[in-house]
Parts: structure tokens; sequence; C-alpha cells
């Protein structure tokens, strides 16, 4: 068992919240960090490739400035990013499953009750779809 | 009550007699049609996000832009449902003023357009069904989503079968509660950004909707692609004009209000979606703007309420994709460019029954084989053919800017309006949309990865071009078998002008409309 800390990310509040919980675990355990951006678009009419590079894009620019902020806050955790075509819960529970993770860590959106509240949000399904334990930070300010 | 006669100094507009029930349809229902037609509730959910991957802040921008060729073509609509209100319209269009097979081909463009489109809305009915309803493991099987979906076009499809007013009152319901809720979202979303309830918030600003602002031509180019999808469908409006009171005027009208109504929708949804957390928010979550914001936004149960707006929109637009594709079959049969059995209305509801069953039946066939065929909605065959939709569009859409220069070509340089109106508005339109066609063509060949492909070309593309040259065998076929309508030439001129003076349009074909108390004799006694 790699035993590696996965952490979802998609630049919000929540997800930088969680950014340091991740990090101080992946210190714990001595294993490394992954950061995962996935991103999953409706096929409609018209999405061509350009947009599709310009999803990527963002996804590795978030990702760079995550693995920036980590260094920042803990240079000894090692750093793998990666970006994923798909939906989130379902890349995420494949990259966990693939590194047999230990724990995956997400933001939650600060809006109180998760399970009331965030029906068809990605932080939902994956506390009920994840086969390995989840972490949910949610932002300071909530 | 208004009713159809023409009055005297209007010679345009009176349709072959197909036996579609008159005057059902008021301006305020045919508006509803084509707004409901282009489903604004899931065009924006599934597609906001991807005008914010391509330009960025700029998107409220590009969607004022993306309206301006909507607008040009939906003026090419009202000026040449002036000269004919015909069910068929781009096929009728296209055959009076270019030739039967340039027509047939359009006819053609309108059906499978709406036949590729019809997984993806089936598809997104029943994954939101089950989101409704906190079935979240139901929402991702894609055997589950399939039975719903089914079960959805079966429901659609008797709906549009039953009659029209069924339909108009259906699609009142399904609009009203896809556009409150949007309107709630976009005021809620707007009051606390400005309340500063909202952490990370952006303060909209005047840039966003500044085209100049925009970074490349490609992000301009990119975004104008999407935006055809976007605003795809108000030319149900005109599908409908059979059955419309006053069809020379009410359909196009409706038309070109319709995109009126979704360009102002698009407009605050857009500033208000990307007010709440900044564009890049809406690119990260760009595989649903709509649930992402609105988690952010309405607290429970309210968030429900965008669950219930997508789906409205996604079981509306199911029906209003049933209604022209039945309608175009039922206008190229009725003018002999199709079997006869396509023409064929039910007695009792007024209604182009087989060609509506025909549809609902082959879109339940091909929504299957889809299904079976890809892992999911977003991945594979099933993926590329909901992308290949919008090279349909822009083929269509396209044709009928061109149809209505080509049309009223003697008639332009009559007075300065005219010249712009039905000259110049349409023709850009149609340059644009070419442009849209060959562009999103050549993109899609190229892209082999995101669907995959097949000799060596994108699947979106193979899917899309595969299915529209499908239509030339097709055609000669039927050629062969009742070559009537293909020995028609164009209209002669004198044509009627944009006004709908001046001379009576000639029939397509010199034949009794067919009606089920005057059947038509079976095709093949038409061949020689």
């Amino acid at each position: 068992m790699s035993g590696d800390i996965l952490l979802g990310y998609d630049g919000s509040e929540g997800a930088q919240a969680a950014l340091p919980h991740a990090a101080d675990l992946a210190h714990a355990f001595a294993v490394s960090l992954v950061i995962v951006f996935a991103y999953g678009q409706n096929p409609v009419g018209g999405v061509t490739g350009d947009v599709r590079r310009a999803v990527e894009e963002l996804g590795g620019r978030l990702l760079g400035e995550a693995s920036a902020s980590v260094a920042a806050y803990d240079a000894t955790v090692e750093v793998v990013t990666e970006l994923v075509d798909g939906r989130p819960v379902d890349a995420l529970v494949a990259v966990a499953e693939q590194r047999d993770a230990r724990i995956i860590v997400v933001g939650g959106n600060g809006q109180g009750s998760i399970v009331g509240s965030l029906l068809g949000s990605s932080t939902y399904k994956i506390l009920h779809q994840s086969p390995i334990p989840v972490m949910v930070v949610q932002p300071p300010d909530s | 009550m208004t009713d159809t006669a023409t009055t005297p100094e209007q010679h345009g507009g009176q349709p072959l007699d197909k036996g579609l029930k008159v005057g059902a349809i008021g301006l305020v229902s045919a508006i509803v049609i084509g707004v409901a037609s282009t489903a604004p509730g899931y065009s924006l959910a599934a597609s906001l996000g991807l005008v914010t991957a391509s330009s960025g802040a700029q998107a409220p921008a590009i969607m004022w832009l993306g309206f301006l060729p909507m607008l040009f073509i939906a003026a090419s609509y009202y000026y040449l449902n002036r000269a004919d209100p015909d069910c068929g319209t781009t096929f009728t269009w296209a055959t009076r003023a270019i030739g039967p097979r340039t027509g047939w081909m359009g006819g053609w463009g309108i059906i499978v357009a709406d036949l590729i489109v019809m997984p993806s809305l089936a598809g997104i009915a029943g994954i939101y069904t089950f989101q409704l309803f906190g079935a979240n493991d139901l929402a991702d099987n894609k055997w589950w989503v399939l039975v719903v979906g089914l079960v959805f076009i079966f429901l659609m499809t008797l709906i549009c079968v039953i009659g029209i007013e069924l339909n108009a009152r259906a699609q009142f319901v399904l609009l009203a509660a896809e556009v409150v809720v949007l309107v709630i979202f976009a005021s809620v979303a707007l009051y606390k950004v400005y309340a500063g309830d909202l952490a990370h918030s952006v303060d909209p600003s005047l840039s966003w909707i500044n085209p100049f602002k925009i970074t490349s031509s490609k992000a301009l180019v990119d975004g104008i692609v999407i935006a055809t999808f976007l605003y795809w469908g108000w030319d149900t409006a005109v599908t409908v004009n059979e059955e419309t009171k006053d069809p020379a005027r009410t359909p196009g009208r409706a038309a070109v209000i319709s995109t009126f109504v979704l360009v102002l929708t698009y407009l605050i949804v857009a500033i208000a979606a990307q007010a709440v957390h900044g564009d890049a928010f809406l690119t990260a979550h760009s595989g649903d703007v709509l649930s992402a914001t609105g988690n952010l936004v309405l607290s429970s149960p309210f968030d429900k309420l965008l669950i219930i707006a997508v789906l409205s929109s996604a079981a509306a637009s199911c029906q209003t994709t049933i209604l022209p594709a039945a309608r175009s079959q039922l206008s190229m049969a009725a003018h002999r460019a199709a079997p006869a059995w396509f023409g064929t209305v039910d007695p009792k509801f007024l209604t182009p029954a087989n060609a509506t069953w025909f549809f609902g039946v082959f879109s339940m066939v091909w929504f299957t084989i889809l299904m079976i065929a890809s892992k999911s909605l977003d991945e594979g065959v099933l993926g590329a053919s909901i992308g290949a939709v919008g090279l349909m569009i822009a083929f269509y859409y396209a044709m009928t800017g061109y149809v209505c220069v080509i049309y009223y070509r003697k008639h332009l340089l009559s007075s300065v309006k005219t010249f712009f109106f039905v000259g110049v508005a349409p023709l850009v339109g149609a340059v644009i949309l070419t442009y849209v066609f060959f562009k999103a063509s050549k993109d899609f060949a190229e892209d082999t990865e995101s669907y995959g492909s097949w000799f060596g070309l994108g699947l979106p593309f193979v899917v899309g071009i595969g299915l529209l040259i499908l239509g030339v065998p097709l055609m000669l076929w039927w050629w062969s078998r009742s070559p009537a309508f293909f020995r028609r030439g164009r209209d002669p001129h004198p044509h009627p002008a944009p006004d709908g003076t001046g001379a009576a349009v000639p029939p397509i074909l010199d034949h009794a409309p067919i009606r089920d108390d005057a059947p038509l004799a079976p095709s093949p006694q038409d061949a020689d």
C-alpha cells in the first residue's frame, strides 16, 4: 500500500482550506500528497479540442498554484499532481484505487449541512461513493 | 378570432393544406415554444463553463455576440416564412430558391440534428430525475438512465401526437418552471454578491460585456461555436407555422422575439453565475456550472430548484425537438419528397401522427444503441454524436440564410430596410455559420482524443458528416422511386416581395394535398 494522501482540488475556497490539512497528513504519514484536478464536461454541440485544452490549461495552472502553496507551507512534503479527464467523483475514486491511497481530502462548500444541501455536488457524492475514508474541510469563514 | 385567410394585399402565406390544426397557437405560445425548444436551463448548465474556458471573464460578451448571427438567421426565417409558411421551413424554402436537391438536404439536416440531440436530452432528463430524488447511485448507472430516458421520449412523443394545444400547455408549465428558477438564481446570486454575503465573489463589471476585451480571435471563434449550440432551437416557433394564427406573420415574429428573450436570459444568468466565484470557477466546473454555483448561492432545499430547472429544460426541449422533426417529415411527404406514409395526419388529433411516432421510436432505438455502445453519457460514440449536433445546426441555419438572400435577390434594392434586413443580415449570419461549420468540422476531424476516432478522424466528425452524407443515397433512392418532386425546378419569377405583397408563390407540386380523406396513390406509382 502506497498510502498516499489524495486531495481533490478545484481552486475553490474549500479546496484551498483543505490544502494544509492534506499536507499535514502527508507529512505525518511520510507519504506523497497527490493533488488531483478532474474535469468532466458535458458533450454539447461544438465542444472542440480547443475548449478542452483551455480547461486543461486552467487545471494545470491551479495544480501549479496548489503545489507552490504546499511547497511554501511544508517543503518536506513530496507533491504529485494529476490532471484527469473525467467527472470529478469517478476520477478521484479511480486515482485513489490506482494509487492505493489512504484517504481522500476534499473541500466543503461552506453551506452548513452537507447532506441536505449538496445534492449533485462532488463533495456529497464522494462521501458516499469512496471506498476509502474521506475528510471534508470547510472554508474558514463558513 | 383571426383566421388564416389571406388578406387581399397578401398573396404569400398560404401553404399547402396538410390537415394540421389551423389557428391553434397564438404569438405567446409560439414564443414559449421557441424559447423552450432552446432549453435555456440545460444549455447554460452544460455550456457556460465552456464559454468561460475559451473567453474567460468575457463570457457575457460572447453571449450577446453569439446572439447576432442567430438574430440574422431569425430574420431569414421571418422573411421566408412570409412567402411560404410551410412547416417544412428550410426544406420548402431551399426547394423554392435553389432547387429540390438542396431543399431535400436541408430537410434532412433538420431531421438529423433533431435525431442526434435526442439521446442527450433523454439522458439529461434521466440523470436529473434521479438526482432530484437523491438517488445519485442510480444517476450514475447508465442502464437506469436509459430506462428513464426512454420513458421520457415515449411520454413526450405521446404529447406531440395527442395535440398541438396540449403541447403548448405542457411547454408553458415546463418553461415557467425553468425560467422562474433561473431568475431566482440570478437575483439571489447578484443580491448576495452586492450585499457581500458571498466570500470570494466578484462584482460584475462592464468590461464583462465588452467584446474588445476578448483576448484572442481564437477565443472569439470558440465562443461563437459554443453559442451556436446555446441558442439553437428558436426555429421550432416557425415549424409550427401552419398551426399558428396568422401563419405568415406570427411564427417569424415569435422566432425573432425568442432570440431576444434568450439573449436577455443568458446575459443575466451568465453575469450572475460569474459573479459568484469568478470565471475560473465556472471553467473548473464546466460539467454543470448551475449546480456548482447553485450550491453556493441557494441553501437547502432551494438548490434543488436548479435540478428542476435543468430537468424541465431537457423535458421541454425533448418535446420541442420531436415537433420540428415530425413536421419536416410531414412537409417532405406532402410535397412527395418522402414516402406518403409520413404525411398522414391523425384525423382526431390533427397532428402528423406517423411521422411523430416514427421519430419517437427511432430516437428510442438510437438512444439505446448509443447507450449500449458507450460507457457513459459523456464518452464514446454517444458523446461524439451529441458533439456533432453543432455541425448540423450550422449546416441548416447557414443554408436558410443563403436561401433568404437568393430567394429575394430581385427585391433587395427596393428599399434600404429590405437591403439590410433581407440581404445583408441573413448573408452575414450565413457566412458566420458557414465558418462555424467548417471550423468545427476541422477541429472535430483533428481531435482524435476527446471522443476517440475512426479512420484517423475524430468521432464527432465521422458521426456528424457521415449522417449528413447518408442523406445523399437516401435522396437518390427516393428520386428513383418517385421522381416527381425532383423534376421541379426552382420557383420562377416573379416572387412575392419580402413584405408578402406581389405575386403568389406557386405550389411546390401540382397535386391534391395529402389528407386522410383523400389519400394519394402510393408512391411507387409516381415512378415512370
